[in-house]
């Protein structure tokens, strides 16, 4: 009669658990009628999500507890209660926080030990050898201050360890870019608006490119394919160029090392690689000279990023010395929001009237954090990276004395334009609400869209050259032009 | 998640079957079926030592090895000429294999802790890498147990204790186990030639290279180990690493003195430095200055490999154990794609491949705000090569959070400098490792797991793998 009432209690427990995650789940409104979802479901059930396996521990942890209180030592019984649990969620009641529950008595005791994490842990661990023998080696590359020249380079990739001539600093997987024209940004044009749904009408001008993505600068191409090759392996991207320092190069890597596929190179053709997401190529950079630890490596990015290199520099003088007054002075006041936030972060706000008088850069806009709409504590404003807050105004600024203390601290009447719709479909629909003795680190400087220099159309755009040996010949489907 | 089940059913049995089997034929495991069958539920000793009212549970016999606790009812394997039913049956074993199950690192390291009987250990006497462990409140270093075990003294206590009770032992480590952590630094060590060695002492090299007479005085020590690796090479989960590991310390680690109670505390510190450091620096960004072992660091700790999920590709792993609190990778570019469906050559982009659709972060997460207008599509893609781009994602397993983002455009001015725009600026940080992970182990990064717009429209899909048994898209 004990254990009877003790399963009660507990089955009681894990069914309210349990069905609550389930009708959630269930009446996702996304989840009822999708074709491909419930294929996947058929064949997997539900999988788990983020917040399931958290609730799961929960679970286990009071079921340790209850079962360790009440029945120790008494296995067989903790089992049978351990199966009830389990047949709860199965067929209707199935949910992903019960398919994140350990399914044998032994591994729940585990997971109550340590947690449900420690489970999987062992199969998602190779031994080192198995690493060494199948994998490639991609810390060998960190970034820091270029030796170049400040207005050349930047960050720069240095050694972490010595490498002889010869041997494969480290390997990276390319994603695969078949037509290059994706990286192109043409001239848009308004034209009007759907009756129906509303939305702009946008006109593209294909022939007028007013710029690249400047992910074109970190790809591979070659001036006769329209396909870019795009590496995301670690460090990879810091390699500077430079022809005459030059310590690395780049070859294909051999096949199955990195994910690379041989065939991809002799029997597909750019139009053939296009929608295939797989990755199939891999880049090994490799030591041109015996390179010492914190050596900065260099590749030599061919004789057409070169040439183009050139060519942009002499362009962009000439057009510096045609340059007007009001433009040049325009492009001089450009201050990074990032840039003026650490300059300048902690300063007085000037309020709109102020700013009349003396603006702020034009390429600047103020935003309050988002806390401050739902008027969360003042003193837990902080700017993590996700963190973009809401366009405001400076209404007012007045200086206050803390109480039990002599220090002054300015605080600003401020008024947040806030989207009515967080997806975006409302795009004119705002609402403004104001706010008053708002502290200065709950409001910062963003930059206004289109003013970063990414954004610049004189920008310097060219990809990396794939040497010409490397090319395969059924990707040279593009004219070379001069 | 059944299927997962089930996977791991077969799995645990397998495993099962081989560590038995190896064990008792190496370790010449004896079977005592009078103690079997009068005392099925004989408590597992707890080895436990006191310091500052600090009770640590030490050394927890792993039972389950042999007790097949994990679905390995039925399984029968044989101890030389004698077989035995591991679920049922409790097997009195040799001391020598008794001392591998109090090894608390993992199975493979049992190996490393096998004493001159089994050592070098025939290929019998391997365990599964499979096979169930569990990492205890305090993990002891491995060499310590390594010089644990061939200690005499410590032999008899445990063997007094696994007969008697572990309350005696309580007392008798409070005089003699006390200091468990230093005792690999401070007993004295035979060479495979049975002469004892003496090295340069941890407070010398801690900070220091070994000195090349130092490295060939323990060269057989080392090849001892990697015997032993190589001959068990089949144990994937915690092998190279801390054997590695054991021997770099036991080069270190040498010398004979008389333990003191009072230089408890100290030793206990430089011992957890002396452990803690070279793995963390090495997996810190760009700090050469805790590169306090320029050994260890030679070697990669890094590696872009197979995953351990099926047909997710390639993924990261580290060579060596992380910590909660470490970092990991050397920071990366942070590439923006913007409004890549507004200028794609294609119907209003919804014919548009974008190769790069597996591997983006949200403009936003990496801080980019505002940079395109939320007016026109507000669309800003992140391509952060590396670490961002080649981690998988296992619900179950996340041991490695996002990283941050920074500003850094190397002081460029489009007034005045004409490359100002062609490279980013703006730089991915190292990763906070938020999970422990073992050498080996993948990595694993949280990168949403519902309402990612992908393949299927505006479906909420989780774009992570929460089993990793089971395929993602």
């Amino acid at each position: 009669m004990h254990a009877y009432m003790y399963f009660k209690s507990m089955f009681a427990f894990f069914l309210t658990n349990a069905v609550s995650s389930c009708t959630h789940r269930l009446t996702h409104p996304f989840l009822l009628h999708i074709v491909g979802f419930a294929a996947r479901k058929e064949e997997f059930g539900l999988m788990p999500l983020s917040e399931d396996y958290p609730a799961a521990q929960k679970l286990v942890d009071k079921f340790s507890k209850l079962s360790q209180q009440h029945f120790p030592n008494n296995d067989d019984l903790q089992k049978d209660l351990l199966s009830l649990i389990s047949d709860i969620g199965t067929d209707r009641w199935e949910s992903r926080t019960m398919n994140a529950l350990p399914r044998t008595l032994e591994d729940v005791k585990r997971a109550s030990e340590s947690e449900i994490a420690a489970l999987h842990q062992p199969q998602a661990v190779r031994s080192v050898e198995y690493l060494r023998e199948h994998g490639k080696c991609v810390d060998s590359i960190r970034p820091g201050p270029s030796t170049l020249p400040s207005h050349q380079g930047g960050r720069g990739a240095f050694a972490t360890r010595g490498m002889a001539e010869g041997s494969i600093i480290t390997g990276s997987p390319l994603h695969h870019v078949p037509r290059k024209d994706l990286m192109t940004i043409f001239r848009m044009e308004m034209n009007g608006t759907d009756e129906t749904t509303g939305e702009e009408k946008w006109l593209r001008h294909l022939d007028d490119v007013v710029g690249y993505q400047m992910m074109l600068n970190y790809c591979y191409g070659h001036p006769e394919s329209t396909m870019l090759l795009c590496p995301y392996g670690p460090g990879i991207n810091y390699i500077n160029h430079n022809k005459t320092l030059a310590n690395v190069k780049i070859q294909w890597a051999k096949d199955g090392e990195t994910g690379h596929n041989d065939t991809w190179l002799y029997r597909r053709s750019p139009a053939n690689l296009e929608w295939d997401y797989t990755i199939g190529l891999a880049f090994d950079y490799v030591a041109t000279k015996d390179i010492r630890k914190g050596d900065e490596l260099f590749l030599d990015y061919g004789d057409e990023f070169e040439q183009a290199l050139t060519e942009f520099m002499a362009k962009w003088k000439a057009s510096k010395s045609a340059a007007t007054s009001s433009s040049s002075s325009l492009q001089s006041k450009y201050t990074p929001a990032e840039r003026y936030n650490k300059e300048f972060g902690e300063a007085l706000l000037r309020t709109e009237a102020e700013q009349k008088l003396e603006p702020y850069p034009p390429n600047l806009e103020i935003h309050c954090h988002s806390g401050v709409a739902t008027k969360k504590d003042h003193a837990a404003f902080y700017w993590e990276t996700r963190e973009g807050g809401f366009p405001c105004r400076i209404l007012e600024r007045r200086t206050s004395v803390a109480t039990n203390s002599t220090t002054q601290e300015s605080l600003y009447k401020v008024e947040l334009r806030i989207p009515l719709d967080e997806m975006g479909y409302q795009k004119d629909a705002f609402t403004y609400i104001q706010r008053s003795d708002v502290p200065r680190n709950a409001i910062a400087f963003f930059n206004k869209p289109y003013t970063t220099d990414m954004f610049l159309q004189n920008s310097f755009r060219a990809p990396i050259g794939i040497p010409d040996s490397m090319l395969p010949g059924q990707w040279r489907n593009a004219l070379r032009f001069r | 998640m059944r299927r997962h089940a089930s996977a791991n059913s077969r799995f645990t049995s397998q495993s099962q079957s081989t560590s038995s089997s190896k064990l008792t034929s190496a370790c010449t495991a004896t079977t005592n079926a009078a103690t079997v069958a009068a005392a099925p539920t004989i408590p597992k000793p707890v080895l436990h030592y006191k310091h500052s009212d600090e009770e640590v549970e030490l050394l927890q016999p792993r039972a389950d090895y042999l007790h097949g606790h994990h679905g390995a009812a039925s399984d029968t394997t044989t101890a030389g000429s004698r077989p035995f039913r591991q679920a049922q049956h409790r097997p009195t074993l040799s001391l020598d294999c008794t001392l591998n199950l109090h090894h608390p690192i993992g199975p493979d390291s049992l190996l490393s802790a096998l004493p001159s009987s089994c050592n070098p250990p025939p290929p019998a006497c391997a365990l599964s890498s499979n096979a169930t462990f569990t990492t205890p409140t305090k993990v002891i270093p491995e060499s310590a147990m390594l010089r644990l075990a061939r200690i005499s003294g410590a032999l008899m206590i445990l063997l007094h204790v696994w007969s008697s009770s572990g309350a005696m032992f309580a007392s008798a480590s409070k005089s003699a186990f006390l200091n468990i952590d230093s005792l690999g630094k401070v007993l004295r060590v035979e060479d495979s030639n049975g002469q004892h060695q003496r090295a340069t002492s941890l407070l010398q090299s801690s900070s220091s290279p070994l000195p090349a007479t130092t490295g060939s005085q323990e060269q057989p020590q080392k090849q001892q180990h990697e015997h032993q690796f190589r001959s068990n090479h089949r144990h994937e989960n915690y092998s190279e690493e801390s054997d590695l590991q054991s021997a770099a310390r036991s080069q270190q680690n040498l010398e004979t003195y008389s333990l003191k109670q009072d230089d408890f505390q100290m030793q206990k510190q430089e011992s957890n430095q002396q452990l803690s450091s070279p793995d963390r620096a090495t997996n810190s960004s760009g700090n050469e200055e805790n590169d306090a072992d320029a050994e260890n660091n030679d070697k990669c700790g890094i590696y872009l490999a197979p995953s351990t999920i099926p047909g997710a590709g390639m993924g990261m792993f580290t060579t060596r154990p992380l910590h909660k609190g470490d970092h990991v990778g050397n920071g990366e570019v942070v590439i923006p794609l913007v409004e890549l469906r507004f200028y794609s050559n294609e119907d209003n982009g919804d014919n548009l491949f974008n190769p790069f659709i597996h591997h983006y972060w949200k403009g936003t997460e990496m801080g980019l705000h505002g940079v395109v207008s939320e007016h026109r599509t507000g669309e800003v893609m992140a391509v952060v090569p590396g670490l961002d781009a080649a981690i998988n994602c296992n619900l179950a397993l996340i041991n490695v959070d996002k990283s941050e983002s920074e500003y850094d455009d190397g002081d460029l001015h489009r007034h005045t400098d004409p490359l100002a725009g062609a490279m980013t600026p703006y730089h991915a940080m190292a990763s906070p490792v938020i999970r422990e992970i073992p050498a080996g182990g993948e990595l694993f990064k949280f990168y949403g797991d519902r309402c990612k717009f992908v393949l299927f429209g505006d479906v909420c899909m989780p774009t992570c793998i929460s089993s990793p048994c089971l395929l993602s898209f």
